[in-house]
């Protein structure tokens, strides 16, 4: 009898331990069960869209999806995998088109464009109802085709199907801003960043705000993308375009560390290794700079490297060799022709600077029908400033430079014009802006600025 | 600085071009051919127009504006030795040295009537591939430059071990890039190779479908891949039907592949317990935790792409191997405790039975695994007597004790006594220490071990949802994914019973006869074993978690 009291006492009290510790041990669990799921639902309701804006997909349920090097390329080989086995998901089709425009843009490989196109295209013939992922691609697609006032009216009939589609509103504040709407495109942006605070909306902000001559909110916004950045190609994004802010302000020194520090992040990007060769060439280092542009326009032969490099050449006089950089733009610009591209801009500067002023006027017209922006009118104007039509130049010079954003190189036109028209004051007003907002703006035509400048008398 | 414009917003300057793969691009292409004593490399350069304009000039050496064959002769052979020394290649670690042969330079007409350019560089180096051997290739040309970038492999009285890249070009050697809207531009500049003497190769690895994985698991990729098209175009009533039943044996199957420990664990609980309640506890919970885990992930993917589904999958499986392991050590602790406290017990229940004149002891004292514990055996022995009745005792009983426990009303003396007697089988095996500290499982340890059996959920699931809501089939995709929760549960109860019943066969054959001895050894350790099995699966699972590569 006492030994079974004893059992029956060290039974129950040992139970009642064993128990207590079952019941801990499945609180926990359904504790720690129920923050997960909650974790997941709210990153779901509130998480930042992943850094590039797209409406990717990171649907990532293949356990044997091959390993690609990032999120993006992951998001879109799954997508592709999803699709091989159910080719009529017309949502999985709009986020890969979606996706093949982000990818085109982080490895400049134009061949995704035409399949973003088809299976944009492809969404859209099996929804074409309510599909706002689809709409919204097409006006990436279109914004990267340069083609906007169809990615406004690709936006717009997105927005009509879902009103609270983030990423759309980035497309259409990046329309309009084109456009030169910039009151649309200031509301847009502020809509992306209620909607959806993240690299896509802060970038997007900072540019509006540079525009506006808020230098000191623009480099907060592009901090605060920084701060949320986490891939290489993300953190190199916001590097070169903290340098590029820097840099326009003539802050070399400032732009170069964040060069580097994109650099590191991803060590061919052209538009970093652009940048340190701007700075080179600020900083007299020819060889540098040479080597820099060099590199830049072996790896991506664009159309504006390709000029900025002859115009440097041509600062230095090596002309031969600009020329062979000039040559070679108008073999792309033959290129564009031939595939019926619209970019008139960098031709319209080409033409004014090196060339025929008539053809100048002629792109920098068709460019201002496409867009009636700053940069188109800066281009226009100074194509008509090479034609001696310093009169009809002047209000598109004015209008470059009269929405409050200090944009050296607009500056400096403006204020040749005003000196073409014998307005001296002005002129030596907006040329001296010119220098102090930015002494290094072009090796081709910063010399030529302070050249004007003392022969006005300098500085008021 | 229309770039900064352009760019700042997203928006590259680059056009859309004619040339598939862009105007300003240069293509690289490798196609190896391994032989027992080297190694051949097709190494093919496509130029796009722009880069061909750039170049032209220093091929062009005499300024004609036309290339001479004496010009592309003397250009090939010197890009070809530049080409040759960027392609590195080893043999087991041995760096292979190229002769570069057949240079030879191409101008083929391309967008607006200009010319791109096509270099052709054969390579060739001797390699000891004659025994099995690890042969590597990275292309480092035009590193930075877009471009498409393929490499293919054949082996040539070698044969290649799962090859990572096809044996056929897709783009018919940089002549004709594929524009399929579902294939990435390629960018493969690197490739490790496996080889052996022999012929062919032992099939490239296809993931998608697990070809190289047992026909069980290929069996179940497959039914998936049905799944998925079932749901597709046209949802008929009797589709519908045939779905949700494809799901519940997908939801079975499932819970059988490897590297889930959800099977061992309800094993173990329904083998231990073997209450049919227990079971379908487990069931219930383990359904109702998936359901719900695989509704909230695939709402939130399909809500935002900020929830990297690959990374959750990944830290709920780290959870839930945790959550085992820590029942494991629970039920390790109690198991140990039990054996202590039944020796207690046992001398107990040795008294009482021998009071009621049954069986006396025979194999006391000995083998017990290294316990002092001398009646344990007697203890098994005379309790497991009466095996006709076994389940139906077995459930009746837990359910009692269930709820005495519940209750938190201990046992008094007497019914104790009682129910010793009277469901002595019982004891015989696994329930001699059911009143010991740990046996009986409250029912939020039940609850527990469901939950976290559910709370990984199985990817396929998720697809099915996901492809459900894309194709805007929300609520029969919550429907299918139930189906999957209630076929795992099935599994899960089956495999608990299917170990009642051995549990049984083991305890009758220890009773009668040779096995005896070793069986009650078995039954004695196996609480100990069970724990342990236990805690390594968690250990397992939460590793695994953790190490897997992302």
């Amino acid at each position: 009898m006492k030994l079974g009291d004893v059992d029956r006492v060290e039974d129950d009290a040992a139970r009642r331990g064993g128990v207590t510790m079952f019941r801990k041990g499945a609180l926990i669990a359904a504790a720690v069960a129920g923050m997960l799921l909650l974790v997941v639902a709210l990153s779901g309701l509130l998480g930042g869209r992943d850094a590039t804006g797209t409406e990717e997909t990171a649907a990532q349920t293949a356990p044997t999806a091959p390993a690609a090097q990032d999120e993006l390329s992951r998001a879109i080989a799954q997508a592709q995998q999803r699709l091989q086995s159910n080719p009529d998901d017309y949502r999985t089709w709009a986020e890969l088109g979606s996706s093949y425009v982000e990818q085109a843009r982080v490895t400049a490989d134009p061949s995704y464009y035409p399949r973003a196109e088809g299976a944009l295209q492809t969404s859209l013939d099996l929804n074409d109802a309510v599909n706002d992922v689809a709409l919204t691609g097409m006006g990436a697609l279109s914004n990267a085709r340069h083609e906007f006032a169809a990615a406004e009216d690709w936006a717009r009939q997105a927005l009509v199907v879902n009103p609270a589609g983030a990423f759309t509103y980035g497309v259409l504040a990046d329309a309009l801003t084109q456009l030169g709407d910039y009151d649309g495109a200031t509301a847009a942006i502020q809509q992306m960043l209620d909607l959806r605070p993240g690299i896509p909306s802060f970038t997007r902000a900072s540019y509006n705000l540079e525009l506006h001559g808020n230098i000191d909110g623009a480099r907060n916004a592009l901090e605060q993308a920084l701060n949320s950045a986490s891939s290489p190609s993300d953190i190199a994004f916001c590097r070169t375009y903290l340098g590029h802010l820097s840099f326009s302000q003539g802050d070399l020194d400032g732009a170069s560390e964040q060069y580097d520090a994109g650099l590191e992040q991803s060590p061919t990007e052209p538009s970093l290794l652009i940048g340190q060769a701007r700075v080179a060439a600020a900083r007299g280092e020819e060889d540098a700079a040479l080597e820099g542009y060099g590199e830049v326009v072996a790896i991506r032969p664009l159309p504006e490297y390709l000029v900025e490099f002859g115009d440097y050449l041509v600062s230095l006089g090596r002309t031969e060799e600009a020329d062979a950089q000039f040559a070679l733009f108008q073999t792309t610009q033959q290129l564009f022709e031939g595939n019926g591209v619209q970019d008139q801009l960098t031709l319209a500067y080409v033409e004014a600077d090196h060339g025929d002023p008539a053809a100048a006027i002629a792109a920098g017209q068709a460019e201002w029908a496409q867009r009636e922006n700053v940069d188109s009118a800066d281009a226009l104007a100074w194509a008509l400033h090479s034609a001696g039509r310093d009169a009809e130049a002047l209000p598109y010079a004015q209008q470059a430079t009269g929405i409050g954003g200090k944009n050296a190189l607009f500056l400096y036109h403006r204020g040749m014009i005003e000196r073409a028209l014998g307005m001296t004051e002005p002129a030596r007003q907006t040329l001296d802006a010119a220098l102090d907002t930015n002494p290094y703006f072009s090796p081709l035509h910063a010399p030529q600025a302070k050249e004007a400048l003392a022969a006005l008398g300098g500085p008021l | 600085m229309a770039c900064v414009l352009g760019a700042i917003l997203a928006v590259p300057v680059t056009p859309a071009v004619a040339h598939p793969l862009g105007n300003f691009t240069v293509n690289h292409y490798n196609g190896i051919e391994l032989f027992p004593d080297r190694v051949d490399v097709l190494a093919v350069v496509d130029t796009a127009e722009i880069p061909t304009a750039q170049g032209f000039p220093a091929i062009d050496t005499d300024e004609s504006g036309e290339l001479s064959d004496a010009e592309r002769a003397s250009y090939a052979e010197d890009r070809c030795q530049d080409v040759a020394a960027a392609v590195t290649a080893e043999v087991d670690g041995t760096a292979l040295d190229w002769t570069v042969s057949a240079p030879t330079l191409e101008a083929v007409p391309g967008a607006a009537g200009l010319p791109t350019l096509r270099l052709t560089c054969e390579l060739s180096a001797p390699a000891d591939l004659s025994g099995p051997a690890t042969f590597t290739l990275v292309d480092g040309n035009g590193e930075g430059r877009v471009g498409w970038r393929e490499i293919t492999a054949v082996g040539d009285g070698v044969r290649l071990l799962q090859p990572q890249v096809p044996a056929e070009t897709i783009s018919e050697q940089l002549r004709v890039y594929p524009e399929d809207l579902l294939l990435s531009p390629l960018n493969v500049n690197s490739v490790t190779l496996r080889t052996e003497p022999g012929e062919g190769s032992t099939g490239s690895e296809d993931l998608r479908t697990g070809a190289a994985a047992d026909p069980f698991t290929r069996f179940i990729a497959a039914a998936d891949a049905y799944l998925e098209e079932l749901i597709g175009p046209e949802l008929t009533p009797l589709v519908g039907v045939l779905a949700l039943l494809l799901a519940v044996l997908l939801g079975a199957g499932h819970a059988l592949l490897p590297g889930h420990g959800k099977t061992v664990m309800a094993a173990y609980l329904a083998g231990r317990r073997g209450s049919r309640r227990d079971a379908l506890i487990v069931g219930a919970t383990v359904t109702g935790t998936h359901t719900a885990g695989v509704l909230v992930l695939g709402i939130a993917i399909s809500v935002s792409s900020a929830v990297a589904g690959e990374q959750v999958l990944r830290w709920l499986g780290v959870i839930s191997g945790l959550l085992v392991a820590a029942i494991g050590v629970a039920l390790l602790r109690s198991a140990v405790r039990s054996r202590r406290t039944r020796a207690a017990e046992l001398e107990r229940a040795a008294v009482l039975v021998g009071a009621g004149g049954l069986e006396e002891t025979s194999t006391s004292g000995r083998g017990s695994g290294g316990h002092d514990h001398d009646h344990s055996h007697d203890h098994d022995h005379d309790h497991s007597h009466d095996h006709n009745h076994d389940s139906r005792h077995d459930h009746g009983h837990s359910d009692d004790h269930d709820h005495a426990h519940d209750g938190g009303s201990g046992h008094s003396g007497a019914p104790a006594r009682a129910h010793v007697l009277e469901h002595t089988h019982s004891h015989g095996f696994g329930r001699a220490h059911s009143h010991a500290p740990g046996d009986g499982y409250s029912r939020s340890g039940l609850i527990g071990m469901g939950v976290a059996g559910g709370l990984v959920p199985s990817p396929s699931a998720l697809i099915v949802l996901l492809a459900s809501i894309g194709l805007g089939r929300t609520a029969f995709g919550v429907a299918l994914v139930f189906a999957y929760g209630l076929g795992m549960a099935g599994t899960l109860t089956a495999v608990g019973l299917l170990l009642v019943r051995l549990r049984n066969r083991l305890a009758d054959r220890g009773r009668r006869g040779r096995l005896k001895h070793s069986a009650a050894v078995i039954a004695a350790a196996l609480p100990v074993l069970t724990a342990v099995l236990v805690l390594v699966v968690g250990v397992a699972l939460a590793l695994r978690g953790i190490l897997s590569p992302v």
